[in-house]
């Protein structure tokens, strides 16, 4: 069985993609799987033991012409044509698209393969994603919608493969690793992230440093990073206590590839680092991980993957509060109030396989965002992989978030608000479907059909805890099918996925309000009621 | 005096006032008692149908015209069923497959109409089965009971699952479990009922 993974993202994204290539070989022992990766990256799929070829894309070769002008744009598609001829002329059984770009979403409609997940380009250009999970990759994670899992849980998904707890890795391990000190605690330290607003300024990374050292003086802090990184370092070094002995501090920004940071990676106790590929390199090495979340991050998605990391989102002005919690977390206590602390855990899902768990340590969640959260993450088990998740639907009450119970029951209405509007666009569908030899009250519904369509797009700006249905319901009327099929004309093809858009529309507000129901009856004894007068949840059950 | 042909032996009537239902009625009963039982019946040569039959029942035999009756043995008639079968879960299977792709595709309108077809072709084979192997005297066999059990299992699944609206739960038992069952019974069962006579 022949194998292809197209992953064109950045480092994260391949050591993301390395646990789910492991669960394939599992499931597929005789398969060969082809990598391909962008060569300037490609060099993390190096520590993979279970893939078999990998292909660099020569992305500024290829896309440079058509970045640089549009004009350029078919000189790049003549050279993406060629590369695909002369890189794979064989068919492959299976292609998976992990990166949901257009020009990945163009490559793979472009190799030949008999089954093809994610997100794929028509002649047009226009999109389709018929695997579920890829759609759902598409409607909720692009669009920054609520998400509880994490990419490695999400493109195991894709791939319909289960991962291991622990993952094997190859790398040399005699890579530039001089005799340790004995007794040495080694601390890593990535400054760098993606972009600027992800990590701390230069001077919360020297307060961290300065503090970690001070521990005790067998502590050594050991930098990571590019070689772009390697002058912040410098800055922070030098800035740092001069009386601090210069042979604990230990710089490999831009000494080593990628790849080649695995033994040291391995021989630190901990990596504090923002939201980075270092933690997912981290994560795989089973280094604990400290994360410092700043920035438009979901740690859920992207932080560290495995058992007993560490997640801090500093809530303080105060720099050394967060050190403060830092110091907290690595003498194994209890962080207080001046940051959220969370830690990873993995949990079995119904089916056996792990899924990464975040759970607050410190702190109550919001309740509303909670449950949500959970809600929408068992519709997504249940919607993509037919599976009905066993996690307990999420509590609320909390006697100090009534309000929250009371956004809750707002959230109540505009479901079912949702769920008729829904129900009418389908009600629409059913009358196109049923006069299809009548133009004019095809023609006159189609525009009741409009109205419906431009209603829900207002409630997706308007509601936003009801965006993530409104995103799903738009990615399966438009991107899930080549509206044509046999033995139907065209009209009644698209009208039939509209159809089936609503329909799931109306059962995912549905499954979402039972949900709802459930979790306000098991909250009933905790509610206090609201100021108005009668409890919320009374509201809610009328 | 009238007389008809069964298989293709002349044959009198006792008498000639009798209705073609009491005709039929009797030649049953008398047939039954050599465990035989009518399979086509040609009027003036040509094969009768249901309806034509139906039509018939109340017209005095001696208006009809020339009648010949074929007769078959129930055994023989199980396997002629079987052979028709074959072919009739091919048809099966294409509906059972083509459901399975439009709920994936998340066409539900054609997915339902052939998820109905699928269910009500099978409910006719279960029928089916049920003469087959009564015809064969076909009793406790391990091989067909657990096809069977295991098609009742997978039923009861796909109608829960149609019930929670549960598609990809849906089009995997259709695709997977009801295919596998489906091909189970043609390429396993049924060979054990043909072996049926000869062992």
């Amino acid at each position: 069985m022949k194998i292809l993974i197209l992953q064109l993202a950045r480092f994260g994204d391949i050591l993301q993609t390395l646990p789910t290539i492991a669960g394939l070989k599992k499931k597929y022992p005789d398969s060969e799987i082809t990598l391909v990766a962008r060569e300037t990256f490609a060099d993390a799929a190096k520590l993979s033991p279970f893939i078999d070829r990998v292909v660099c894309f020569p992305s500024r070769k290829i896309l440079g012409p058509a970045l640089s002008s549009p004009a350029q744009k078919q000189t790049s598609l003549l050279l993406l044509g060629q590369w695909v001829k002369e890189n794979f002329s064989e068919e492959n059984d299976l292609l998976i698209n992990l990166t949901f770009s257009s020009a990945s979403s163009y490559l793979s409609s472009l190799i030949p393969a008999k089954e093809k997940r994610g997100v794929l380009a028509n002649k047009d250009q226009s999109y389709y994603i018929r695997d579920l999970w890829s759609q759902y990759f598409f409607s909720q994670i692009l669009n920054r919608n609520l998400n509880i899992l994490h990419l490695n849980d999400i493109f195991a998904r894709i791939a319909e493969v289960s991962l291991e707890e622990r993952q094997e890795l190859l790398f040399d391990t005699s890579t530039a690793l001089p005799e340790l000190a004995e007794d040495a605690i080694y601390v890593g330290i990535q400054i760098g992230a993606s972009e600027n607003h992800k990590t701390l300024n230069e001077d919360v990374w020297k307060k961290i440093c300065e503090k970690i050292l001070s521990i005790e003086a067998s502590v050594r802090i050991v930098f990571f990073g590019s070689k772009e990184d390697h002058r912040i370092i410098a800055n922070i070094v030098n800035a740092m206590d001069q009386s601090i002995e210069a042979s604990r501090i230990i710089d490999l920004s831009g000494k080593y590839k990628f790849h080649e940071n695995a033994t040291w990676l391995k021989a630190c106790s901990w990596l504090i680092a923002p939201d980075s590929s270092l933690v997912h390199f981290a994560s795989l090495l089973q280094t604990k991980v400290i994360q410092v979340s700043v920035g438009a991050v979901n740690p859920h998605e992207t932080g560290p993957y495995g058992n007993g990391h560490h997640i801090l989102q500093p809530i303080s002005q105060n720099v050394d509060h967060l050190v403060w919690n830092i110091i907290q977390i690595m003498g194994g206590n209890r962080v207080d109030n001046h940051s959220y602390h969370s830690t990873t855990s993995l949990v079995r899902c119904s089916d056996g396989s792990f899924r990464n768990v975040v759970t607050a340590a410190n702190f109550d969640l919001d309740e509303t965002t909670n449950f949500f959260e959970k809600a929408y993450y068992l519709l997504a088990e249940f919607r993509c992989s037919g599976r009905v998740e066993e996690i307990e639907v999420p509590s609320i009450g909390n006697a100090n978030q009534v309000d929250r119970l009371d956004k809750l029951v707002q959230a109540f209405d505009a479901l079912c608000a949702l769920r008729k509007t829904a129900e009418f666009g389908q009600h629409y569908c059913f009358e196109i479907v049923n006069s299809l030899d009548n133009v004019q009250k095809i023609r006159e519904t189609y525009s009741k059909l409009q109205e419906i369509e431009a209603l829900i797009l207002k409630m997706q700006i308007d509601i936003p805890i009801m965006k993530p249905l409104i995103d799903s319901w738009i990615v399966t009327k438009d991107l899930s099918q080549n509206p044509q099929t046999e033995n139907m004309n065209k009209t009644e093809s698209i009208i039939s996925y509209a159809e089936g858009s609503y329909r799931e529309l109306i059962q995912n507000s549905e499954i979402i309000s039972q949900l709802l129901e459930v979790a306000v009856k098991k909250a009933k004894e905790n509610v206090v009621p609201n100021l108005k007068g009668n409890a919320p949840h009374e509201n809610l059950q009328n | 005096m009238k007389t008809y042909k069964i298989n293709g032996v002349e044959q009198h009537l006792s008498s000639e006032t009798v209705l073609f239902e009491s005709f039929i009625k009797d030649l049953n009963n008398t047939l039954k008692k050599d465990s035989l039982v009518i399979s086509l019946i040609k009027i003036n040569g040509k094969e009768l149908s249901e309806n034509e039959e139906e039509s018939l029942k109340s017209q005095p035999i001696e208006t009809i015209g020339e009648i010949d009756v074929f007769t078959a043995n129930p055994t023989d008639l199980a396997y002629e069923t079987l052979n028709t079968l074959d072919t009739y879960l091919d048809r099966v299977l294409a509906t059972i497959q083509r459901s399975s792709q439009m709920y994936k595709s998340k066409n539900y309108i054609a997915a339902d109409g052939y998820f109905v077809k699928s269910i009500d072709g099978l409910d006719l084979f279960i029928q089916t089965i049920g003469g087959i192997k009564l015809a064969l005297r076909v009793g406790l066999n391990q091989k067909v009971a657990l096809a069977e059990a295991s098609l009742i299992s997978i039923m009861n699944d796909l109608l829960e699952a149609k019930r929670q609206n549960n598609y990809v739960f849906l089009a995997e038992l259709l695709e997977k479990d009801l295919y596998d069952n489906v091909l189970e019974w043609k390429n396993e069962v049924f060979p054990v009922f043909r072996q049926w006579k000869t062992a």
